[in-house]
């Protein structure tokens, strides 16, 4: 799966939707069940799925697809 | 560190939380409500415990309580945890946050000031668990304070010996003490958890600040393994027997091919990583796991290793049976569970091989099997940390438990040598003790209601001081039974529990035996002195139940062929009773004394 796909697998996991629910405009806003608790289980996943370190203000403000996507980007996982 | 991962199947937390959201949060099988209170957030690890319990076929119903609202959840009767009366409350209080004076202002407190924080911080949580016990009557887990890692007086800290640490260790301590006047309090030592990991892999700083979350996905994970460790042990789950390897498992090489001068066990390396390995199984050995060998070997090799081997510290002694041999290795453990008389479940395999172990897993699923790793330093650790055997408490007849099986074994070669099973049985020399209940029986008997799946009646579980409360009672009898023949003492292998709370009859709440002694009319003589005991007292008729389980099938007609009539059934229960003495039905007696206290 590319990183895309996983991207959206992880949050499908995460939010408990069906993967054709998410896609790259879903946020906070689209997703009812983005609650805090969810963006802690979002961001534990994240980190262990990509194997990457995300500071005290990413874990707070990443709270959309695209935002995790260029957040990703730019500690080097390509999309 | 010991690798976590190996409880989790190597599954990444994101595909764990979606494993333990099937079946939509439905409950089905076997349920636990779990309670969670605390200070602190912890959700991120409610996944991980869902998930071990999963696979032991638990399902989790978890209620957490208002954030930081502890106490009131236990006084209140009409909170959420009230009203849920979970079976297990979990409890989290962070000493940072419940006693910030002692945490952070430690060095601006008189000592006058540091004994009234202590104090009240031992009042508080006594206070807890007398509101728990007079409301809720969960079981409850309680995690220990953590201690400072940075304590105030730095360096000066150890050097005086009664700075911060020592002072939190010593409420820790009397906790504990005054837990003591409660039942089932549990302890986890977050602490040990904390050391495994080191400070950097345990305390998530960043979730600490956002939302007063500490655990780290590590910390998470190994909080979890604790819990379900306790939560195994008190629902009876805990593994029976270990089952080995032997060739590059207790000792390094190939009997078969290196010879007995040549394979590496003894006191200097590389023989000293399989010997510590050992240190490890005896250990479990010693706290009553029953030890068996499954070895793709020639029998007189592995015997000559056990017997003649002088660096080897577990000996022929130490097995309760050894299958060494060219079967494959899932037949010689469906033999073992045979022998011993003990289901597959309870059966761990361990194995350096990754074919044998793939094979069992696949041949006999329900096997418990581990994959010893690569290093074999690891392999210590591997065994003392796989928490299949953990208990939470201890009896005497646990000492002894490994020798008793392998007894049972001999036994069993004494019984094929006689073809006619009623000389086997008088050749036995049986003689039986039946007697009440005391305080030093106590705990066994208990255990037995634990422990005891295949001839239990009605499986009813009790803790410790409900067997005492029984025995204080006068509508309760607990007659327990023991037996000895002329191989050994068996200890205590039977309970039975006659319930007189309606005048003039009585009920049999409990009967079971351990498997170690069915099928030599034990259960028939333990039964008529039962029925004599409540004749005794004018009891009119006499109740008794079975209740159907997965693995009491052995004992569905056990009243009726005993001369009880059926009076009612429904799916989950069949009912029976029995007036006089003389339906009862008559057997044969195979015992050379039967004492009753």
């Amino acid at each position: 799966m590319d990183n895309y796909g996983k991207l959206l697998q992880i949050m499908a996991n995460v939010f408990e939707v069906e993967i054709g629910h998410v896609d790259e405009n879903s946020s906070k806003e689209t997703i009812i069940n983005w609650d805090s608790v969810q963006q802690m289980f979002l961001i534990i996943s994240l980190e262990e799925a990509f194997n990457v370190r995300l500071s005290d203000e990413e874990a707070v403000k990443l709270t959309s697809f695209m935002m995790i996507k260029s957040s990703l980007e730019k500690k080097g996982i390509q999309f | 560190m010991n690798d976590l991962n190996i409880y989790y199947d190597n599954l990444t937390y994101n595909e764990i939380i979606s494993k333990v959201r099937i079946n939509g949060g439905k409950l089905v099988g076997s349920v636990i409500k779990f309670g969670i209170l605390g200070n602190i957030t912890v959700d991120n690890y409610i996944p991980l415990l869902k998930y071990l319990l999963l696979k032991e076929s638990i399902q989790a119903d978890i209620v957490q309580g208002a954030y930081d609202i502890v106490m009131q959840e236990v006084l209140d009767l009409d909170s959420s945890i009230s009203k849920f009366q979970p079976d297990i409350l979990i409890v989290f209080l962070n000493i940072e946050l419940v006693s910030p004076n002692l945490f952070q202002r430690f060095l601006e407190l008189t000592p006058n000031e540091i004994n009234n924080e202590k104090e009240y911080l031992l009042a508080y949580v006594h206070r807890f668990f007398e509101a728990n016990q007079a409301n809720i009557h969960s079981k409850v887990i309680f995690h220990l304070f953590e201690l400072p890692t940075s304590p105030a007086f730095d360096i000066y800290e150890i050097q005086n010996g009664n700075g911060q640490r020592a002072l939190i260790n010593q409420i820790n301590i009397e906790i504990i003490e005054l837990s003591k006047s409660f039942k089932d309090i549990y302890f986890i030592d977050l602490n040990i958890i904390r050391e495994r990991l080191g400070c950097e892999n345990y305390l998530d700083k960043r979730y600490w600040y956002i939302g007063r979350a500490p655990f780290t996905i590590e910390a998470a994970k190994g909080l979890a393994i604790e819990q379900f460790k306790i939560v195994n042990s008190l629902y009876g789950k805990t593994k029976k027997c270990l089952v080995v390897d032997c060739d590059n498992t207790l000792w390094g090489g190939v009997i078969g091919e290196d010879g007995l001068a040549n394979i590496r066990i003894g006191k200097s390396y590389p023989g000293n990583m399989y010997l510590d390995f050992q240190r490890q199984i005896l250990n479990l050995y010693n706290k009553g796991i029953i030890l068996a060998i499954n070895s793709k070997n020639n029998e007189s090799d592995v015997l000559e290793v056990l017997d003649n081997h002088p660096e080897m510290l577990l000996k022929r002694k130490h097995f309760a049976c050894i299958y060494a041999n060219w079967n494959n290795k899932a037949e010689n453990i469906q033999n073992i569970s045979m022998d011993l008389n003990i289901g597959i479940d309870s059966i761990v395999f361990v194995d350096d091989s990754e074919f044998e172990c793939n094979f069992v897993k696949e041949t006999l699923p329900r096997v418990t099997v581990i994959h010893l790793p690569l290093e074999v330093f690891n392999y210590a650790e591997t065994i003392s940390n796989c928490g299949c055997f953990d208990k939470i408490q201890y009896t005497d007849e646990d000492k002894i438990r490994g020798d008793l099986y392998r007894v049972e074994v001999e036994r069993k070669k004494f019984q094929n040598s006689f073809s006619d099973l009623d000389a086997f049985y008088k050749s036995l020399e049986m003689k039986i003790v039946i007697k009440s209940v005391d305080e030093f029986s106590l705990s066994r008997v208990s255990q037995l209601t634990q422990r005891t799946n295949q001839f239990n009646l009605t499986t009813t579980r009790y803790s410790d001081d409900e067997i005492r409360s029984f025995m204080h009672s006068d509508n309760y009898d607990v007659l327990l039974l023991k037996l000895k023949d002329k191989f050994g003492d068996m200890g205590i292998v039977g309970v039975q529990i006659l319930d007189y709370t309606i005048p003039n009859e009585a009920r049999i709440d409990t009967f079971l035996l351990s498997c170690r002694v069915i099928g030599r009319g034990v259960e028939r003589v333990f039964l008529r002195k039962g029925i004599e005991r409540c004749i005794e007292r004018d009891c009119k008729n006499i109740f008794s139940s079975y209740i159907p389980t997965k693995k009491n099938l052995l004992v569905a007609d056990f009243y009726v062929s005993n001369g009880f009539s059926e009076i009612s059934s429904d799916e989950n229960c069949r009912y029976f009773i029995i007036s006089r003495i003389e339906q009862l039905v008559s057997f044969d007696n195979y015992f050379n004394e039967i004492i009753l206290d």
